[in-house]
């Protein structure tokens, strides 16, 4: 695992009792920025929702951020995802409470204790997304760049080693898009790794990295 | 804009506190009428009367040794001693004739009408102690309504059956809707939740505000109903006083407190139960 953020081996991913990918090898470097492309059901999200528990390895073995999936349980789940930045097509905020609240929420939820050190932390990550005006606001009256913005800097609260990005922009206009990839990338650059699944081949191209893809069953590596 | 999202969700739990309300108000109204129906039966069976007729020649002293010997026992309410000339005023009250005048002579014995304690008014009782009464030498008659105590203990046995079927389809109707009401109200929060866990929150920190809320719920529901519950029977003591709806004013009290605190059990184990049907559940099963 030296160096190693990620790192799968013979790994078989199944939804219920159905084979998904077989024999999956992969190993992702600190501060490596991957994307992950592939048809729709191919099982890029399956994948992803392994990496951060969701989906329970049955077969294989692997490591993501110091945790053995094949050992996860309901107790070491949510200490994985602390490792983690989980960012969705579909955002995911906490639609009943404001952009600072989502934030200390998370804060609370992985027991940060002080509350000076929360407010600078928030500061931080709003500046870095470039949301430090919207603290306030309730995410369903952000437009949808900005609500991934949220996203992403709540990603980013637990300085995590990983960032697990699932289509992040979907539903994004291109201009917006590409601020969203910048932002990653820019991330990404500080150390954080990245493992991005997308359709958009326009962004690879516009914003180079390593390509893996998803393909009857399995994983292969693209130049 | 904290106070936007803190009316928000409180606008989310209102159909749920509405419904709540509903189902304790039912159940409290419920709770009290069944306290009045058992202050009722006490009443009818407490006047149950069971009367020694003695024969002529006993004196009074004796009778009042005897009234003495039967009101000391646990069983009995009260022994009242009726004289010959009381039975005959009696008569001549509820029927205006005077037998006297007929027969030419006073044909009431002296008695005791005796009552008794609601528990011990039952056929088996009466009639054992009608048969020891009547081994005493004093004694001429003892008689009772046979007919009346064997149809009270049916009936009341047949209202109680009705009754406790009822209270048990209500109990289940309410912790049914409470339950159903709190899941449904958590069912709209399942994304929620589920956002929750992928920020790496434990179970036990997204089940704490849930049934915290789940908790003032109910609280809020029940003494919304208690109010409810207070301006029904004041209106109802108002309008009908022969109904005496704020007799047992403390059972009253205790029904109101019961249900509040009910209320606030059964929302807090639900949300706790609902939640964690939504926290095992996986993404995709959410839709």
């Amino acid at each position: 695992m030296e160096g190693k953020i990620l790192r799968l081996s013979g790994v078989k991913i199944y939804q219920k009792d159905n084979l998904i990918l077989n024999n999956i090898n992969l190993a992702i470097a600190k501060g490596e920025f991957v994307y992950m492309i592939g048809k729709t059901g191919a099982g890029k999200s399956s994948l992803l929702k392994t990496l951060y528990g969701e989906l329970l390895l049955r077969e294989g073995s692997g490591n993501v951020a110091g945790f053995e999936l094949d050992k996860l349980n309901s107790d070491s789940i949510p200490m994985l995802r602390r490792k983690l930045g989980i960012v969705f097509q579909d955002f995911q905020l906490l639609n009943d409470r404001s952009v600072l609240e989502n934030l200390n929420f998370v804060m609370k939820a992985t027991d940060w204790q002080s509350a000076d050190l929360m407010a600078k932390k928030s500061e931080e990550v709003l500046r870095l997304v470039g949301l430090e005006r919207k603290v306030n606001q309730m995410p369903y009256s952000l437009s949808g760049g900005e609500q991934q913005r949220v996203v992403i800097a709540r990603a980013l609260l637990n300085d995590p080693v990983l960032i697990l990005a699932d289509e992040p922009t979907g539903n994004l206009d291109p201009e917006t898009s590409d601020e969203i990839i910048q932002l990653l990338h820019t991330i990404s650059s500080r150390g954080t790794s990245v493992l991005m699944a997308t359709h958009d081949y326009r962004i690879i191209e516009k914003f180079p990295g390593r390509i893996i893809k998803v393909d009857n069953q399995g994983l292969s590596e693209l130049q | 804009m904290a106070t936007e999202s803190n009316r928000r969700r409180i606008i989310s739990y209102l159909p749920a506190f509405l419904s709540i309300s509903m189902v304790m108000f039912l159940a409290g109204l419920f709770g009290i009428f069944l306290m009045h129906v058992s202050s009722i039966k006490k009443e009818i069976k407490e006047n149950i009367l069971l009367s020694v007729y003695f024969k002529d020649e006993v004196k009074q002293a004796d009778i009042l040794r005897l009234q003495k010997e039967l009101e000391a026992k646990q069983f009995v309410l009260k022994a009242e001693y009726i004289s010959k000339e009381q039975g005959l005023k009696y008569w001549k009250d509820d029927l205006g004739k005077n037998p006297q005048d007929l027969l030419g002579f006073n044909p009431f014995p002296n008695s005791l009408d005796v009552k008794f304690k609601e528990e011990y008014v039952n056929d088996l009782h009466l009639n054992t102690l009608k048969k020891q009464l009547e081994e005493n030498l004093f004694v001429r008659e003892v008689s009772y309504d046979v007919d009346i105590v064997k149809n009270i203990d049916h009936n009341i046995r047949m209202i109680g059956l009705i009754l406790l079927s009822i209270s048990l389809l209500m109990i289940f109707v309410s912790l049914a809707l409470i339950n159903n009401t709190i899941r449904l109200t958590l069912y709209s929060k399942r994304f929620l939740i589920k956002s929750m866990q992928y920020v790496g929150a434990t179970w036990w920190f997204i089940r704490r505000p849930f049934i915290m809320q789940g908790v003032i719920l109910g609280l809020a529901s029940g003494l919304f109903a208690c109010t409810l519950l207070a301006t029904t029977l004041s209106l109802v003591y108002h309008y009908f006083p022969v109904l005496n709806v704020l007799d047992g004013y403390l059972s009253i009290i205790v029904t109101l407190f019961v249900i509040t605190i009910t209320g606030m059990f059964i929302s807090g184990v639900s949300s706790y139960f609902a939640l964690n049907r939504y926290l095992r559940m996986k993404l995709d099963d959410l839709f």
